[in-house]
């Protein structure tokens, strides 16, 4: 889909600081954008206003030209996945499975019939087959990174939003993290946050830069 | 935080502000000293509404229980009577306003205390002669706070991220999503405290008896004046038997 | 021939009986003015090293642990922590864990405030410091409010003013961006120009450009890295 998520004259200051100035974009539903800056240019900032995390009172941020501002966040969510910056805050149960299994339980709108099915392809996309049972607290920095960005893939959003994800990757979990989202390419919308260069030309296909604001 | 006010000088005047509403019971007196903490927070450049609104759904439980306490309470003049049962009385309604106001007298404490950096706090109760440990481990539990509740809140997010409706659930599942917060951010929090224990330790934290300070604070005129205000008027409240 | 500052010398460990061999026998040592790098994948031990070369392990933290840690010849085994601490200044990887206060002024004070450094002298680094990584306009600043990158800059700053003469950075750039990387290393480069030893440990190898010497650790073995940097 075209326009997925739609930009327009976004202003937003936080703690009475302007962040940014007259932000626009527009993102379709298949593309790769990537969004490179400097330390504190705002990066991670405009990704919480597209999911509604902070609230904006000077443009527009449309999703499937619905307002934002009208939405809640588990509607937000449903559309677009978000991979935190600290994966720590988006694994919240005590095995891999139960963390999987998680939205399959609370949420009234998928087919949980699929479940064991679905839950089986993440593992053997992800190559995490081996953690299933593994204990959350356990896991390494690059096994949460996975495991979160698995569990939000099950959600089946159109989009996805990453924060940072190469922090503290090494280069051979970089490799993996690249083939993952190599899978999903032209199926699903990705925006890649990130100060990492390399990796960011390797995947997008467009790639804008945000300083001063703007 | 550039505040003109010395942290001694809050310090002093919350503790004037507190013992007069942990003495007294008289409604009349209590409300007094509210308004007069709001003020003076206000005047120190406070946010009381702020507060109020970051810690709301914690006064609703606290709210609930007030009412709770002045509905059981039997003793005194029935107020409100409802098919003969009496809901409300003098007593009870009396009881729970005290509460009310003790309460809001301690959050306005709080935010006096907060309009000096937290920096400024360790050294006025430095020069008060308490130990520095004791300063600096007050002030790194008051920074662990709001550091809890943004997790709590972060976590809390990040349920809603995956698209669960919350409002929708029914209260066992609600519950069970409360526990599925509560875990990994006691978890979280706990394994934060080894690693800033671990990261003062390395940057000489009690090496020494002693340290030096950038900081020095001195007491100004207004301190003096402030000070002696609150004392003789917390002197006149308690000697004129108000309490 | 420059000083030995650090050295590490036939170093074991393991978390305990069950868990694998994290290090098997590592020899190290660090000269003044030089700068070493040390590179392996996640889980590789890389972190366990500098915790037992700063006195973490076995102080703070438990295990198996055999071998010695000198620090100009003095087993760090006889120090305590704070004593340490005037000798050897670490950056770990998460800031949060490591800033206390809400101005940066106020935690780059910290430290040499905690070894008795006399006020004018600490007001003298902190501005020295400020210069050297370019944060002058962070200085009264909510280290909190910072972004991840800035933050990371405010707590190696923090640690550069307590003057030691070791530095150890455990992938103390995992967050920062380039023009930040570029600060920290003239940092870090000016820093070893003055006599300092420094250790740094990273993922990627293209932060440790500056070291005079790499090594790998890989499969708890400390070997000297043959490869070149591109």
């Amino acid at each position: 889909m075209k326009n997925f998520i739609v930009i327009k004259n976004l202003d937003f200051c936080l703690d009475s600081k302007p962040i940014l100035k007259n932000i626009n974009l527009t993102l379709d539903s298949k593309e790769f954008i990537s969004i490179i800056g400097s330390n504190g240019c705002g990066k991670t900032t405009l990704s919480k206003l597209i999911m509604g995390i902070y609230p904006y009172t000077k443009g527009s941020i449309k999703i499937e030209n619905r307002e934002v501002s009208e939405m809640s966040l588990f509607e937000t969510g449903r559309k677009i996945g978000y991979l935190f910056q600290n994966p720590e805050k988006q694994i919240f149960t005590g095995t891999v499975y139960e963390e999987l299994s998680f939205t399959y339980k609370y949420r009234e709108d998928i087919d949980k019939k699929k479940k064991e099915r679905e839950i089986q392809e993440i593992l053997d996309t992800f190559d995490i087959g081996y953690l299933k049972n593994k204990s959350t607290f356990f896991l390494s920095q690059g096994e949460k990174q996975r495991v979160a960005l698995a569990s939000v893939l099950l959600n089946k959003p159109k989009f996805l939003i990453l924060d940072e994800p190469t922090t503290g990757l090494d280069y051979k979990r970089k490799e993996i993290l690249s083939e993952i989202l190599d899978k999903y390419k032209n199926k699903i919308g990705v925006l890649l946050i990130s100060h990492d260069y390399e990796f960011v030309k390797k995947h997008s296909q467009r790639i804008m830069r945000l300083e001063g604001g703007a | 935080m550039n505040n003109p006010i010395d942290p001694r000088t809050k310090l002093f005047l919350v503790l004037c502000l507190s013992t007069i509403g942990l003495m007294t019971r008289n409604i009349l007196l209590l409300f007094s000293i509210s308004l007069v903490g709001l003020i003076i927070s206000k005047m120190l450049g406070g946010d009381f509404f702020v507060l109020i609104k970051r810690i709301r759904k914690i006064l609703y439980i606290f709210f609930f229980i007030v009412i709770i306490q002045s509905i059981f309470t039997r003793q005194g003049v029935p107020l409100i009577n409802v098919g003969g049962f009496e809901l409300v009385t003098d007593v009870g309604l009396n009881r729970a306003l005290g509460y009310i106001f003790r309460v809001l007298i301690i959050i306005i404490s709080g935010v006096i205390i907060s309009t000096s950096s937290e920096r400024d706090t360790i050294q006025g109760i430095i020069q008060l002669g308490l130990p520095y440990e004791f300063a600096f481990m007050t002030a790194i539990g008051i920074k662990f706070l709001p550091l809890l509740m943004e997790e709590f809140k972060d976590t809390y997010l990040a349920i809603q991220l995956r698209g669960i409706n919350i409002r929708k659930l029914n209260i066992s599942e609600r519950f069970k999503i409360t526990s599925y917060i509560f875990i990994p951010v006691v978890a979280s929090t706990l394994n934060k405290a080894k690693k800033i224990s671990i990261s003062v330790e390395n940057r000489g934290f009690r090496a020494y008896d002693r340290r030096t300070s950038i900081t020095s604070l001195k007491l100004k005129y207004r301190d003096y004046l402030i000070i002696m205000i609150s004392l003789t008027t917390a002197f006149a409240v308690i000697y004129f038997k108000w309490i | 021939m420059n000083d030995i500052l650090l050295q590490g010398k036939n170093i074991y460990f393991r978390y305990s009986d069950k868990s694998p061999q994290i290090l098997k026998n590592i020899n190290i040592g660090l000269q003044s003015g030089k700068i070493i790098g040390i590179v392996g994948l996640s889980g590789s031990g890389k972190t366990t090293l500098m915790q037992i070369l700063n006195g973490i392990i076995p102080k703070k933290i438990q295990g198996l642990y055999e071998g010695r840690v000198l620090i100009k010849g003095e087993d760090i085994s006889k120090k305590e922590m704070g004593n340490i601490s005037r000798e050897i200044g670490t950056v770990f990887q998460d800031p949060d864990t490591q800033i206390i206060f809400s101005c940066v002024e106020d935690e780059m004070a910290f430290g040499p405030e905690n070894l008795c450094i006399e006020k004018e002298d600490i007001l003298k680094k902190i501005e020295e410091v400020l210069d050297i990584l370019d944060i002058k306009h962070l200085r009264y600043r909510n280290p909190n409010k910072l972004s991840g990158g800035e933050k990371q800059l405010v707590v190696i700053a923090s640690i550069l003013t307590l003057d030691v003469n070791i530095l150890i950075l455990d992938e103390c750039m995992s967050q920062i961006d380039d023009k930040g990387k570029v600060l920290i290393k003239k940092g870090i480069e000016k820093l070893r120009d003055s006599g300092k030893g420094i250790i740094m440990v990273e993922h990627d190898l293209d932060n440790l450009s500056i070291a005079d010497d790499i090594f790998v650790l890989n499969e708890g073995e400390l070997k000297i890295f043959e490869g070149t940097l591109v």
